[in-house]
């Protein structure tokens, strides 16, 4: 069964009305619009009122940042991944059909970016143009050097999958989004998102397995040698 | 390395450590610009999707266009072109001095003797028509699947497969001489029923006043010393019958392919057929449908599709035609003919080749064939059954076609077998 697509509807996007005030995001947020359900968002969204695309970006953008963070790992720098989620939104806005399901649509435009930019760092990663980034973002939750080289050398198993098992293994597993809700998302059938959350399962346990580095991390966390 | 530690709980560890990810505070810093700059991001946004979009569009359109480029390219043929040497031109044709000739792209070339005139009529991809309108022209084609060759000499008209001969066209006499030296030629042409095709080594001579002779072939330089009257000669009815005492044995068979001019005929698809235009008679058997055609068709359709079919390689509709030709008319000289052309598409050897060798040869033991079906019948039992089988059927061919175009390789079947 194929899973229904997000609702769209074709009408021009309209010209969004943002406002470019300087100071911190969340502190000039209508109050009205704040405390707006999804679809009253959406529909002030789509009709370009002021402070409703910040609204959305300070409602979505924990959301949206964490999970690309999960996805691409510690070693990556989402900030740009997330700026582009939500210009794609802001552009997209007009299409969106159903404004109560604003949150799905942001999933749906996450995951295609995510997508997007796996191929796009596997390609930079063939052609050797991927420089070593800092593991700031790991760094700053887990001091703990062990753990932030293994979570590297997961990360890097990861990289071995293509890039929808990828996706889907991160945004199920690690994440914990439902199969329907990825299948939407994606817009393919349910099996075929269970199938490929098989292989990625499958595959992941057998390079990890194989990881001597990952495996003696783990052993000594079930020996109680790490902390 | 504790090697009780399972795949799955390192997986499930690392998972755990994952979803640390992401808990990092927003860049506050970077979050000010982005939302300071929104208007220009969004607009800048759109007109790079914009162009992503044209920019798709325009690869999608010139991956087409490069892909038609390539499809034309592989299929749209280009004509044969050509180069004359040592020639002049006169009244729109080449007139021929000592070493005029015409050098075509395919490779092939044709002479043209001292005082000749001839011009290129029609020029295809596949080969080229020659008017020839009087004096001589030796002929030399590459042999190249597909080809449509042609010499038209005033209402004489030589269909060319790859080959080598020399043609000669006496406009005051209305007199063709052609000298077959390798290859094939169909000809057409006044007193000549259907097509008349001749082997290496055979001479046609002919005039629209009285029956075309087939000789063993002289050089033409030679012949023209030497009159008509003196060269022994059998007419082509004669040959067909089988009732001429040939004064060459072999070679003075020609191979005659005999349409019915009453049906179909010399103006329907057989002479599509003799000018080349095997397509032609193709499509209109597929408009009639083929079912049709071989169970209703007059004997001269029949034998014009099954050639049609033959020289366009179609094997499968050649073999259909031909069944059908011995199937409903059985006795009929086309149809004891059709056997023999049975045996030539099926494989190189087979025993159904043999088979249909040693049918012709039963039902026509002194047709027009019969040379070549006892040639390759010797051959094909060489190759199947040996020196000891074949060797008898050798002293036959010699005995029969002592210079028929397997003698060579009998006397060397004999000669091996006596060692």
């Amino acid at each position: 069964m194929r899973a229904p697509p997000l609702a769209f509807r074709h009408v021009a996007s309209p010209q969004l009305r943002l406002e470019s005030a300087a100071g911190s995001p969340s502190s000039t947020a209508p109050i009205e619009l704040s405390e707006a359900t999804d679809a009253e968002l959406a529909c002030e969204l789509q009709a370009g009122a002021p402070g409703a695309a910040r609204v959305v970006w300070l409602r979505y953008s924990p959301m949206v940042r964490r999970m690309l963070a999960r996805a691409l790992g510690p070693e990556r720098d989402v900030e740009d991944s997330l700026q582009e989620v939500f210009l794609c939104l802001f552009n997209k806005a007009g299409e969106l059909r159903n404004p109560a399901s604003l949150r799905a649509f942001i999933v749906s435009i996450a995951i295609r970016t995510l997508r997007r930019e796996i191929r796009r760092r596997k390609l930079r990663s063939w052609l050797r143009l991927d420089g070593n980034a800092p593991v700031e973002d790991l760094r700053a939750v887990n001091p703990d050097t062990d753990a932030r080289e293994a979570l590297i050398r997961f990360y890097a198993l990861l990289d071995r999958l293509n890039s929808r098992d990828r996706s889907v293994f991160v945004l199920h597993v690690i994440e914990g989004m439902d199969v329907e809700a990825i299948a939407s998302a994606l817009e393919v059938s349910v099996p075929t998102i269970r199938r490929s959350l098989t292989r990625g399962r499958e595959r992941i346990a057998l390079l990890a397995g194989r990881d001597p580095m990952l495996v003696d991390y783990v052993s000594k966390l079930e020996r109680g040698v790490l902390p | 390395m504790n090697p009780e530690t399972k795949p799955d709980a390192v997986v499930e560890r690392m998972v755990l450590l994952a979803r640390q990810l992401g808990s990092k505070a927003a860049d506050e810093k970077r979050e000010r610009q982005f939302m300071a700059t929104l208007s220009e991001r969004v607009a800048a946004h759109r007109i790079r999707s914009a162009r992503r979009r044209q920019f798709t569009a325009a690869a999608v359109l010139a991956a087409a266009c490069l892909g038609s480029l390539f499809w034309f390219g592989r299929h749209v043929e280009q004509r044969l072109s050509y180069r004359i040497s040592d020639g002049a031109l006169g009244d729109g044709n080449i007139v021929g001095h000592e070493n005029t000739s015409v050098a075509f792209s395919d490779g092939s070339r044709i002479k043209l003797t001292d005082g000749a005139r001839a011009r290129i009529g029609e020029i295809t991809a596949h080969g080229a028509r020659v008017d020839l309108v009087d004096g001589q022209v030796s002929v030399d084609i590459v042999k190249a699947e597909g080809n449509a060759w042609f010499v038209q000499a005033g209402p004489y008209q030589v269909h060319v497969i790859g080959t080598a001969f020399d043609v000669r066209w006496l406009k005051e006499q209305r007199r063709i001489e052609l000298d077959l030296y390798r290859g094939s030629v169909a000809v057409t042409g006044p007193h000549i029923e259907g097509q008349l095709r001749l082997q290496p080594g055979q001479r046609l001579t002919s005039t629209p006043d009285s029956p075309s002779v087939v000789t063993r072939a002289q050089p033409l330089a030679a012949a023209r010393s030497a009159s008509a009257s003196d060269i022994p000669k059998i007419t082509a009815e004669q040959a067909d019958a089988g009732t001429a005492e040939p004064a060459v044995a072999d070679l003075s068979n020609p191979i005659i392919e005999r349409h019915d001019s009453t049906a179909a005929g010399l103006t329907g698809w057989s002479r599509l057929v003799a000018q080349g235009d095997f397509e032609r008679v193709l499509d209109a058997a597929q408009k009639r449908g083929i079912d049709n055609v071989l169970a209703a068709g007059t004997p001269a359709e029949l034998a014009a599709l099954a050639d049609a079919a033959r020289y366009g390689r179609n094997t499968q509709l050649a073999r259909r035609a031909l069944l059908a030709e011995r199937k409903r008319f059985p006795g009929a000289a086309a149809a004891r003919g059709a056997a023999f052309f049975l045996g030539g598409i099926e494989a190189d050897g087979s025993a159904a080749a043999l088979g249909w060798y040693e049918t012709y040869l039963a039902e026509s033991p002194a047709g027009p064939y019969a040379p070549q079906a006892l040639g390759r019948r010797m051959m094909i039992v060489h190759r199947r059954q040996g020196l000891g089988a074949s060797a008898p059927l050798a002293k036959e061919y010699l005995k029969r076609f002592a210079q028929g175009p397997y003698a060579s390789a009998a006397r060397k079947i004999l000669e091996r077998s006596a060692e």
